[in-house]
């Protein structure tokens, strides 16, 4: 007879300490998978990860100062546009790969332990540590090439965390929505490069005109770049960038992803 | 109820083009402690699905599914659950995090098992549907489960592996149970002790397996 019997079978008790060692050994499996996927191609994705932000950056840089305009308040340009193209970088990338997450990692939910909010957080997890690596290696680059140093490295990390926060909570509304409406994959690209070409990567707010300004602020982005420029520069301090209004944001936006990722979660995988 | 599986008014159906296609209608059955049970059906009956909302991986449209407490679930065996772009230790590596086992211990048990020989480097993609199906039943079967859920496990493979396949889930069961689903009634008769028969979205339990059979064969 079974162990597995009425009789001798010893139900094993779980406790909370338990729930959460399950949760985070399934988000280090998933994790590593993630990893393994980005990287299987020989190295191709890892070197993409790290030249695209680096040619876009040097890319507006060039059409900057060829337009004639040297970067704002006595901010060296290069660090200035790298500063910007990685904010907007972080929240873009964060964003779209959330969408069709749980799609690619259909076959991960064969496991009961993995549930699709895992995928998403895997997502976020692994892009969160290639962000800041990125981060890292572009600021080293230009500190070698003579650029200043971060005025304020530990608040600059906080900046590039949250912008990958705020791309999450943006990446599992749409991600969510895009279960439903699945046209909204090719939308949302297109809302987010709205987005991206009025967060500031290559000019500040007071070179925006007086008009246009209020509007151009309602875009968080703009935030992330002024605060983000603020703790790079010395010379430079925002009137703009406001951290009460990024919270507000990302606050809204993550629980109404996380309300849309449970409505969302019957009809993908496990629902059909 | 109390059981080692149970299914609580469970209702499932699929969403179609707009349409619904039921599969099982407000089943109520808890399945024994002790006894390895055979899942019987025509094509198309439900019987995956079914496996499937005992795994967890699908959820039910209406209803519960349960487990007696603590106890550890395989996953559905099949091709469910292999990351094709990766190779064998890359997804041992993988499932062994998620069941908080040590990836080398079930390495050299699945390489040893499943004898895939030196195709165990390539992604599993490229592997036969046949080879994937070994590897799965290898890895759960390295893996300790409680209850193991297998549909069509004896389906693939060549006559010496089936063989080793036969005597390890034999030991197997001196400690586990199987929930099996299978075409072949020598498979049934020889590792289930009761049966269900699934028939127009109802399930119908049959502690003898052979009237079990019979009432399959009748359908």
């Amino acid at each position: 007879m079974s162990s597995v019997d009425r009789d001798g079978y010893q139900p094993r008790s779980l406790h909370m300490g338990d729930a959460v060692r399950i949760q985070l050994r399934i988000l280090n499996g998933l994790v590593l998978r993630e990893f393994a996927a980005m990287f299987s191609n020989k190295g191709r994705g890892l070197i993409l990860t790290f030249t695209r932000p680096m040619i876009r950056a040097g890319l507006l840089a060039a059409i900057r100062s060829y337009g004639g305009f040297p970067a704002y308040a006595g901010m060296e340009l290069l660090p200035f546009i790298v500063t910007g193209v990685l904010c907007s970088r972080f929240f873009r990338r964060t964003s779209t790969t959330l969408i069709g997450a749980a799609e690619s990692g259909k076959s991960l939910l064969s496991f009961y332990q993995v549930s699709e909010l895992d995928l998403y957080l895997t997502r976020f997890i692994a892009g969160l540590s290639i962000n800041l690596t990125v981060a890292f290696i572009l600021y080293f680059i230009l500190r070698i090439i003579g650029a200043p140093p971060v005025a304020e490295p530990l608040y600059m990390i906080i900046v590039l965390i949250f912008v990958t926060c705020l791309g999450f909570a943006v990446g599992l509304v749409l991600a969510s929505l895009a279960i439903f409406l699945p046209p909204l994959k090719s939308v949302s690209r297109f809302a987010l490069r709205g987005l991206r070409l009025t967060s500031g990567s290559f000019f500040v707010v007071p070179e925006i005109p007086a008009g246009l300004r209020d509007y151009f602020l309602w875009n968080p982005l703009l935030h992330v770049s002024e605060l983000a420029r603020t703790y790079y520069f010395v010379q430079y301090n925002t009137d703009y960038g406001d951290w009460n209004y990024l919270i507000k944001v990302f606050v809204i936006t993550l629980f109404l992803g996380l309300i849309l990722e449970r409505i969302s979660r019957h009809r993908i995988g496990r629902g059909i | 109820m109390s059981g080692l599986i149970t299914l609580d008014n469970v209702t499932k159906f699929y969403s179609v083009r707009g349409c619904r296609k039921l599969v099982l209608d407000n089943v109520t059955i808890s399945m024994p402690f002790g006894k390895s049970v055979g899942i019987l059906g025509r094509n198309g009956a439900g019987k995956s699905t079914t496996l499937m909302l005992i795994g967890k991986v699908l959820r039910p449209s209406k209803g519960r599914v349960g487990w007696a407490p603590g106890i550890l679930m395989s996953w559905p065996m099949g091709p469910a659950g292999l990351i094709g772009t990766l190779n064998v230790r890359e997804n041992i590596q993988i499932i062994s995090r998620i069941y908080g086992r040590d990836w080398r211990e079930l390495y050299e048990r699945v390489e040893r098992f499943a004898d895939i020989g030196s195709d165990i480097e390539l992604p599993v993609a490229s592997y036969s549907s046949g080879v994937r199906s070994r590897f799965n039943l290898a890895l759960s079967i390295a893996m300790d489960f409680d209850c193991y859920l297998c549909d069509e496990m004896m389906a693939f493979g060549d006559a010496q592996f089936r063989a080793r396949a036969e005597a390890e889930i034999t030991k197997i069961q001196q400690h586990s149970t199987f929930v099996i689903i299978s075409h072949r009634m020598k498979t049934i008769e020889k590792f289930c002790q009761c049966v269900y028969v699934l028939d127009n979205k109802k399930f119908e339990y049959y502690d003898d397996v052979w009237e079990g059979i019979k009432r399959y064969e009748s359908l």
